[in-house]
């Protein structure tokens, strides 16, 4: 028995309806969010001139963030002396072929440092653990904490380990 | 505002146990909250979590969406990458006037589109390409998958990503002449094609 042509299309139709959508490669969605918080950082990046005091830097830091804008990791920044900043974003070596995006097998030069403290380079990973939060620091249900004035979210578990 | 709001009327100091509860209650907040409220709060708020859940919710069909333009899977990923990275920076745009889904779908097949012209990728196939082979190990079932999937490579983009975007991602005409830039009845014509190509390709089924 041949198929007539309406009935050829139909089959395909059906066919291809029975395709689900291909999963997306491991690492796409860790590769978007830490090309969001590598970018994230840029403002941070570009606020860090050397004419500045880390004390003004900071201070513009939390005038941004009282003013609702700017990126979380300031926050971090801001409570801790600038070095939690530079935990925001972890960077991993992902070899070519291994079916990570882009971005992640790209991603393998230093971030750029955010800030300086006491003249000295920032370090390349967060600090350990620094003890309570920051005075004023509420917890949410997300894990985080939400800064005194009520309007920003920061996301750093180094912060919340009391 | 709304996410925050909620967030911190559940949210008080509390021990670990209580930390882990409330952090399991507060993802099961976002994977409930719609794709427009969820846009809204990583629009007005930088919320990354907001966004990720959406990255979550929709990257395996704009991947699939991407795969149906490009054809290489490791293209299709940088461009369903690219594309998520275009809607992140571009979030406080988004008015509402489509669904999220459509939005990040115009997104990524514009990325998608710019990744195989800018690799000059973008050649029209042989009409007469070969049909492909499957596996003899397979079974009928996922022979016909095999099969599909290759003779889909086969078809011209823009007969391909009608089909992927119309039978795999089952999206109605009407988006997807939105999401294309031209009219429904050229939407039907290429659909019409495509399966005329992959009857061909595929030897009557």
């Amino acid at each position: 028995v041949t198929a007539r042509p309406p009935d050829v299309h139909a089959a395909l139709a059906a066919a291809l309806c029975e395709l689900e959508p291909f999963d997306a490669p491991a690492g796409l969605q860790v590769s978007v969010m830490r090309a969001i918080r590598a970018e994230q950082l840029a403002p941070v990046a570009a606020e860090a001139e050397p004419s500045v005091s880390l004390r003004e830097r900071l201070r513009r830091a939390r005038e941004r963030l009282a003013s609702g804008h700017g990126p979380p990791g300031l926050v971090a920044a801001a409570a801790t002396g600038g070095a939690m900043v530079l935990g925001m974003v972890s960077v991993t070596a992902i070899p070519p072929g291994s079916g990570a995006p882009q971005a992640a097998r790209t991603q393998t030069a230093p971030l750029p440092r955010v800030f300086t403290l006491g003249g000295r380079e920032a370090p390349d990973r967060a600090p350990a653990p620094m003890g309570p939060a920051a005075p004023g620091f509420r917890w949410l249900p997300t894990g985080s904490a939400i800064s005194p004035n009520g309007r920003t979210i920061v996301r750093n578990r180094n912060l919340l380990d009391a | 505002m709304a996410s925050n709001a909620a967030a911190v009327g559940v949210g008080t100091a509390v021990d670990e146990r209580g930390a882990d509860a409330a952090r399991r209650e507060s993802e099961r907040f976002y994977r409930q909250a719609s794709d427009a409220v969820l846009m809204r709060w990583a629009a007005e708020r930088d919320d990354e979590m907001a966004f990720e859940q959406l990255v979550v919710r929709y990257q395996s069909r704009l991947y699939t969406l991407a795969l149906g333009v490009c054809r290489s899977p490791q293209e299709a990923a940088d461009a369903a990458q690219e594309g998520l990275l275009a809607a992140w920076r571009a979030r406080a745009s988004f008015r509402g006037e489509s669904a999220v889904y459509h939005w990040l779908c115009k997104i990524t097949r514009r990325k998608a589109i710019d990744s195989i012209r800018g690799r000059e990728r973008a050649v029209a196939l042989d009409e007469e390409a070969e049909a492909p082979s499957g596996g003899d190990d397979h079974t009928a079932a996922t022979t016909l998958r095999v099969d599909l999937v290759d003779a889909l490579r086969l078809l011209p983009t823009e007969f391909r990503e009608a089909a992927v975007m119309a039978y795999i991602l089952k999206l109605p005409i009407s988006q997807i002449a939105e999401i294309t830039g031209v009219p429904e009845n050229t939407v039907k014509t290429r659909l019409f094609r495509a399966r005329a190509r992959l009857a061909a390709l595929l030897g009557g089924v």
